[in-house]
């Protein structure tokens, strides 16, 4: 450690930036708990606790058992109260707090949190320092840090989102919110780099060069709160207790809601003997640290309420005895100045029993104790109303409107998404940019690792910028993306809407499909369609003398599900539904669309409806049966892709593709990609049932005259 | 075409007429909003020097997710421009990058002509006589200059 305060208070908060390289990880690795210690054994209610204290006479061990249950149940007050009685009675030590204190920090984080009061944070700031943005770097969840702060709290997970970290010695600065947070806070990016040479200076001991340092920097940053902490901490160490509470305050006013800043002031106040209000500071800070173990401030607050605790008793003095008041004013009173000397050992236990049969088991109220803690509760009101109304300012002057506009699309940027290089683009302009190449469309870095975790996390710093200053902009830039989102959702819902078309293979109603999509185009469409949400596409088989060289007719493919290669390429399933018709055929963005009208069957005169039912049944019939004869490996092959033959529908003449198991035959038939296409283009049921039957009697008959041939052979 | 023009060509449209790159005009053809009519002066101290070179740039449907089609109008004795007007410069083809813009590329083609590169030829002939008789080869580019680039 390289400065030790006034020789009372161990530095938990060393200074900003400065020790992690003497004490690294210590805080971390504590238990929150104290181990525990034994006990009188659990005893559960005041009356019993009471009960027992009137039947056997005070014990120093059940006092504080009573006051550790009072602050479990809340009862801060009262345990307070159980404590100054027991230390009227009796000379204790800092280390029988432990568990008391304990209790009162668990109860009142825990009532503060549950009033609502966590998670301050301002977003234009680091959420370790919470002081501007220094080497800005965004991680993969899209929060962004101060690239020392990464290094020196070597976070595993993100404090705001807890995002599990890896390898971050690849991500580069963001340069886009460098470029923002130089230009809107120059005088806090300046003050930044003499906080750092102060830091310095006080890690190589030369405390008075650094303090003048340090005001340097309170010229160009008089709001940092670190450069207060520090300067507030090194002062203190240079014995002006006073200076240090002024700066401690300040940062206090300046981040309400920082732990360290209460640190410091109760440090300090420690030092100016004002043992109460050091007490509350220590306590606040208690609540409000999230991330540093809470065992050290426990410690502290154990030693700020012994202070508090012995100076009050010592100044009640007994009276049973004739003893006049004993008033401490003395930094650390004499540890017997409080009861009679011959008293502090626990051997002389007849005397003590003696000494104390005057005085009553139970504690009284004292007056002082209660202000103490209302003036607690009134200053983390005050807290609270502070830090809800903090932001980071902006000097709209400062503010260049084109520093948002996306490199790609050269529109103000959405959703926008950093490259580890440190580049941001609109997600879905990396995106497509991505389809392309693996690399950075402005350094030409390899970004595979960011396309391979396929991270969609919004950059949120650059987010909130722009929604803080320009949401006019923002709202016409979510609209124009909506727009364009709600004309991909409308594919197909009339002619002038028209769908992409994907052309590979003839897809068959209610078969699966799946697709291999590495084309750049085709990974477009798909994203498009999985993220306008029609999570469907038409699929047309390709015709060397067809217009664009694609058939004419299709079938629209039902997205199942994707699963995506760390290169980008997916495997997409599919499930054939409707059929379509192409009026007109079209590009966008490199990828065929078309205006479609959809088939279904004609509707069968009632009089038919007996001639269809005969032909079905046979042609059911029949193909039940072939598929019965086919050669077993065959066979096995043929269910292994497209299972069994789906069971024939009740009102079967009612669907708009008809019957299942009749698209399920045609997918397995040995037929020619064009016959299928005939079929799949005709609407009359009556019509696809008599081209199938004459298709299965002349398969049935290869499939008989085979073996002989075979045999002849 | 299905959609409108996409707003980036607009916007960059919009910049290069508002602020031309010295030396280069593009103007968008009335009829066709991807093709751009292309005007390059010879930079000085280059064999062009004086010359007032037309390209057609075109803007693919896919840009800028692929690069622009540039070609030289105006004959030019270039050892990296073939006799169609054809140009071998690297971020017309695999070094192209959607961040670059019709700006980016006007500039690097005017560079090509103040830097020409004989190692990676595309006229193989223009290359052999820039490597082996430079001082000839400068005196044939600015003739061709003369003769076709400086009729208006």
């Amino acid at each position: 450690m390289t400065v030790v305060v006034g020789g009372t208070v161990s530095p938990l908060y060393p200074c900003h930036e400065t020790t992690c390289l003497q004490e690294p990880h210590s805080k971390m690795n504590l238990p929150s708990e104290p181990p525990e210690r034994p006990t009188l054994g659990r005893i559960f209610s005041r009356e019993t606790y009471e009960r027992t204290l009137k039947e056997k006479g005070p014990n120093p061990d059940v006092y504080v058992c009573y006051a550790s249950y009072l602050a479990e149940v809340g009862q801060v007050m009262d345990s307070l109260e159980v404590l100054a009685h027991t230390y009227k009675l009796y000379t204790m030590t800092t280390d029988k707090l432990d568990q008391v204190v304990s209790k009162i920090v668990e109860y009142v984080r825990q009532d503060w949190r549950e009033n609502g009061h966590c998670g301050y944070r301002n977003v234009l700031s680091c959420p370790c320092c919470w002081g501007v943005l220094n080497d800005p770097i965004t991680l993969p969840c899209g929060h962004t840090y101060c690239r020392r702060c990464l290094l020196k709290e070597a976070l595993t997970t993100c404090r705001v989102c807890q995002y599990k970290l890896a390898n971050l010695s690849n991500i580069k600065v963001n340069v886009l919110v460098c470029e923002v947070v130089g230009r809107w806070w120059g005088g806090e990016v300046k003050g930044v780099t003499l906080r750092t040479q102060g830091n310095n200076l006080v890690n190589n001991h030369n405390l008075q060069a650094a303090v003048e340092v340090y005001n340097h920097a309170a010229v160009c940053a008089p709001q940092d709160h670190l450069l207060l902490s520090n300067r507030s901490h090194v002062l203190h160490t240079l014995g002006c207790a006073e200076e240090a509470l002024r700066d401690a305050e300040a940062a206090v006013r300046c981040r309400p809601e920082w732990a360290k800043g209460y640190f410091r002031k109760a440090v300090a106040l420690t030092s100016l003997g004002r043992f109460e209000d050091a007490f509350i500071s220590f306590l606040q800070c208690a609540v409000l640290e999230e991330f540093n173990s809470l065992q050290s401030i426990k410690d502290e607050i154990a030693k700020a309420l012994h202070r508090l605790l012995k100076r009050l008793t010592s100044s009640w003095g007994f009276s049973m005895d004739g003893r006049s008041s004993h008033h401490c004013h003395s930094y650390f009173p004499s540890p017997t100045c409080s009861v009679p000397p011959e008293s502090d050992s626990e051997d002389s236990e007849d005397g003590r029993q003696q000494y104390l049969s005057g005085t009553s088991a139970l504690p009284e109220k004292v007056p002082h104790l209660r202000k103490v803690l209302e003036k607690f509760k009134h200053e983390m009101e005050k807290n609270k109303k502070a830090s809800t109304g903090y932001v980071r300012c902006i000097d709209l002057d400062k503010l260049d409107k084109n520093d948002f506009e996306c490199t790609l699309c050269f529109r103000y940027l959405y959703e926008p998404v950093t490259t580890p290089c440190g580049h941001s683009f609109c997600r879905t302009c990396l995106d497509r940019c991505l389809d392309h190449s693996t690399n950075c469309p402005l350094c030409k870095t390899s970004i595979r690792v960011y396309l391979a975790e396929r991270r969609s996390a919004v950059t949120e710093f650059i987010e909130v910028a722009m929604k803080t200053v320009m949401p006019n902009e923002c709202v016409e830039r979510k609209r124009q993306h909506e727009e364009e989102m709600d004309e991909l959702a409308a594919a197909g819902k009339d002619p002038h809407h028209e769908i992409p078309i994907f052309i590979a293979t003839l897809a068959i109603p209610t078969i699966s499909c799946p697709l291999h999509v590495f084309e750049p185009r085709y990974r477009l469409m798909i994203r498009r369609c999985m993220e306008s949400g029609t999570r469907e596409f038409g699929m047309c088989m390709p015709l060397e003398n067809g217009e664009n060289g694609y058939a004419d007719f299709g079938t629209m493919l039902e997205i199942r599900d994707i699963e995506y290669t760390q290169d980008g390429r997916s495997i997409v399933n599919t499930v054939g539904s409707r059929r379509f018709k192409i009026v007109s055929k079209n590009v966008k963005d490199g990828y065929n669309t078309a205006s479609v009208e959809f088939l279904q069957d004609d509707t069968i005169p009632s009089d038919s409806l007996v001639e269809i039912h005969r032909l079905h049944d046979t042609v059911h019939q029949l193909a039940s049966h072939w598929f019965d004869s086919i050669e077993s490996t065959t066979k096995r092959r043929i269910l292994s892709h497209y299972s069994l033959m789906p069971s024939v529908e009740g009102e079967y003449w009612t669907i708009p593709n008809g019957p299942a198991w009749m698209w399920w035959i045609v997918a397995i038939l040995p037929l020619d990609s064009r016959i299928q296409l005939s079929i799949l283009r005709e609407t009359s049921l009556l019509r696809r049932l008599e081209v199938i039957h004459k298709i299965l009697r002349c398969v049935i008959i290869q499939q008989c005259d085979r073996p002989a041939v075979t045999a002849s052979q | 075409m299905a959609a409108g023009l996409p707003r980036r060509i607009i916007k960059e449209t919009q910049r290069l007429m508002a602020e031309p790159v010295p030396g280069i005009s593009a103007v968008p053809d009335e009829t066709n909003a991807r093709y751009f009519h292309v005007v390059v002066a010879g930079p000085e101290g280059s064999p062009f020097e004086g010359g007032v070179f037309k390209l057609e740039l075109f803007l693919p449907e896919e840009y800028p997710m692929s690069a622009p089609k540039v070609r030289f109008m105006t004959k030019i004795y270039h050892p990296n421009i073939d006799k169609l007007g054809r140009i071998c410069l690297d971020i017309l083809k695999d070094k192209w990058s959607p961040a670059l813009q019709i700006r980016t590329v006007l500039l690097s083609i005017q560079a090509l002509l103040s830097a020409p590169n004989p190692d990676d030829p595309l006229a193989n002939d223009v290359a052999e006589l820039w490597k082996v008789n430079e001082s000839e080869a400068i005196r044939i580019a600015r003739e061709w200059t003369r003769t076709y680039a400086m009729g208006n």
